[in-house]
């Protein structure tokens, strides 16, 4: 079983980078890194202190999200952790949400996460 | 059932043993070359182009259909057991296809392909059989304002989907239309961009720049790559169950009967073949499996390896039908089946079914039989062609150089051509090194006198008076697709940007 964290350079990641370590020191499970643009951001194989392993999507998916569930899937991940970020209803309606893509078809639990929103 | 009586006199004039040899070797050519590691099937299409003009015109495109399917099963083959899917189109069933065979399950993974490329076939060689004449019909009613309608919607589909620039679409495009203004200008009789030289009087050769483009610019890329990219690691280990059980066959079968119905109705838009079709079966069968109580994607999942396949085969073979009915070429390779038309003096489209019913219902009736030779030598033997793989590198594509220069020469034993082919390759490299598409190129080359003479005649038929373009119901509902292609576009890159909200 392990943690997955949907990783890419927005500060909303970072808040849910932060929030996949400690939850998965909680759990004592493993933390899976996911680079949803397929490029890897931390270069050291700790993140905060915590062994990750990294994952990227395949460069020939036209469909990162998609990308992140399979590998959930494969994982058998017990947690998706993803960063959120407000946005009006009709953007997502209209231009769609990776967000929302993840949060409705995810097969495990999401934790969602806010910017700024760290537990000190 | 005026349709069947013809497709039966078809499968007399196919089943004769020489025209079921051609199929046969079509099949194992095509099988052969989509195996090999970075070759797809259009390049295997484009090889045999010159070499097939020495072949009565029905038993050469019965093996070029032949070629053309076999491509499609092998270069799956290759994507399911290595990770190196032979062309675009099979990048989709790559996936899961490979992941089953991680998973020691490739005899089962090949055994889905095969069967889900067959039914795909054959699907699209029924609808080709009663559609296609109905299309002809339909299509004898175009005047030069539909044609030159008709040639603009395939230049922007064709460009604007391809690549994900589209800018890199359009410059491929402008490319093959420069290439097919060269000569004689076909109305007025004038010379352009010949600069004096009486080799460039004919215009560019398509053959030339087919093969230059498809095949030796892809074995310059693999030659160039051949030593930095990783060896692509051969998972055969066979499993312990060599057939599909039933249980497996029944999972498989919606996502069969889905991917063709998804891929049917792109043999007839202009988008580049199978690629955007084979990636929506896929996309549909992930959304579909999310639902699942036991999801299998992720881990080798049969129906995302079963949907592709049957789309990516079923729009190649109604791609195929609007070529004849048509004259509409929707991929490269249907761009150099109808060169190879061109070559014998017969012109694709409306007429073809009236001037040419010998020729054209052996060939609907030869894609029945290539579909089964195919099943029959894949489905046992998928694993036997992998061995094709020993073949050391560096004589294999040496020789596919000399093949090619071979062909060129046979088709017209000329210095200029060989150098000209020579530079067409390079200029295919470069494209292929900038990830610029070779597909608008082609069919802007193929289509370009088209659109142009059909613009010139309707505009000589007018007197001048440009509404002549936007005069019937025909041209406006072409227009008005093209809009639609184009706007499908822009919300696609908008989307990407904004979509990302993680």
């Amino acid at each position: 079983m392990t943690v997955i964290v949907a990783r890419t350079d927005t500060p909303e990641s970072e808040a849910a980078l932060s929030a996949g370590v400690a939850e998965s020191r909680r759990r004592g499970e493993d933390l899976v890194v996911f680079n949803l643009d397929g490029v890897r951001l931390d270069p050291d194989d700790t993140v905060e202190g915590a062994p990750v392993s990294f994952e990227e999507p395949d460069p020939r998916d036209r469909d990162p999200v998609g990308s992140l569930l399979d590998t959930a899937t494969r994982r058998e991940a017990s947690l998706i952790v993803i960063g959120l970020k407000r946005r009006s209803p009709t953007g997502k309606l209209l231009f769609g949400s990776m967000a929302q893509h993840v949060l409705l078809e995810a097969n495990a639990p999401v934790l969602a996460v806010k910017a700024g929103a760290k537990p000190e | 059932m005026d349709q069947l009586q013809l497709l039966l006199e078809g499968f007399a004039g196919a089943l004769t043993p020489m025209n079921l040899l051609w199929v046969l070797l079509g099949c194992l050519i095509g099988t052969a070359v989509g195996v090999l590691p970075g070759l797809g099937s259009s390049m295997a299409v484009a090889l045999l182009l010159p070499m097939t003009f020495a072949l009565d015109p029905t038993a050469a495109f019965i093996l070029f259909a032949g070629v053309y399917f076999g491509g499609l099963f092998g270069d799956s083959t290759m994507g399911i057991l290595m990770n190196t899917p032979g062309q675009a189109s099979a990048i989709a069933s790559t996936f899961e296809g490979h992941a089953m065979a991680k998973a020691g399950r490739a005899p089962q993974a090949l055994a889905i392909a095969a069967i889900g490329a067959f039914l795909g076939g054959i699907v699209s060689a029924v609808a080709v059989t009663f559609a296609a004449p109905a299309l002809a019909e339909f299509a004898a009613n175009f005047g030069p304002a539909e044609f030159f309608a008709l040639a603009l919607l395939a230049f922007g589909a064709i460009s604007s989907v391809v690549a994900d620039s589209v800018v890199k679409g359009l410059t491929s495009l402008v490319l093959g239309l420069v290439l097919a203004t060269v000569g004689v200008d076909p109305i007025s009789g004038a010379e352009r961009f010949t600069f004096g030289s009486m080799y460039l009087f004919d215009g560019v050769s398509l053959v030339v720049v087919v093969v230059g483009m498809l095949a030796l610019g892809e074995v310059l890329k693999v030659a160039t790559r051949i030593h930095r990219d990783p060896k692509p690691e051969q998972l055969g280990a066979p499993g312990s169950r060599k057939f599909l059980s039933k249980r497996e066959f029944k999972d498989a079968a919606p996502a069969w009967a889905r991917g063709a119905g998804i891929g049917l109705p792109f043999g007839v838009i202009p988008v580049g073949g199978a690629e955007v079709p084979t990636f929506l079966s896929y996309d549909v069968e992930r959304r579909l499996d999310r639902r699942r109580r036991d999801p299998q994607f992720g881990k080798g999942a049969p129906r995302g390896l079963a949907g592709p396949e049957a789309a990516g085969n079923a729009t190649t073979g109604m791609a195929m039908g609007a070529l004849l009915a048509l004259g509409l070429p929707v991929s490269a390779t249907a761009a150099i089946m109808l060169a190879a038309f061109r070559q014998y003096g017969i012109q694709p489209g409306p007429l073809l079914f009236d001037t040419s019913a010998d020729l054209v219902w052996p060939l609907l009736a030869s894609f029945f039989i290539a579909m089964v030779v195919l099943l029959l030598i894949n489905l046992p033997f998928a694993q036997l062609w992998a061995k094709l793989l020993l073949i050391p590198p560096p004589y294999l594509y040496a020789g596919i150089v000399v093949f090619c220069g071979l062909g060129i020469y046979a088709t017209s034993p000329s210095m200029f051509d060989l150098l000209f082919f020579l530079g067409i390759g390079c200029l295919a490299f470069l494209m292929r090194r900038y990830a610029v598409p070779v597909a608008p190129l082609l069919i802007g080359m193929v289509l370009g006198p088209l659109a142009e003479t059909s613009m010139r005649d309707a505009l000589l038929g007018s007197n001048g008076d440009y509404s002549v373009f936007v005069a019937g119901p025909i041209p406006i509902v072409l227009y008005v697709l093209l809009l639609v292609v184009v706007a499908f576009k822009v919300r696609q890159v908008v989307v990407t940007r904004s979509r990302r909200d993680v």
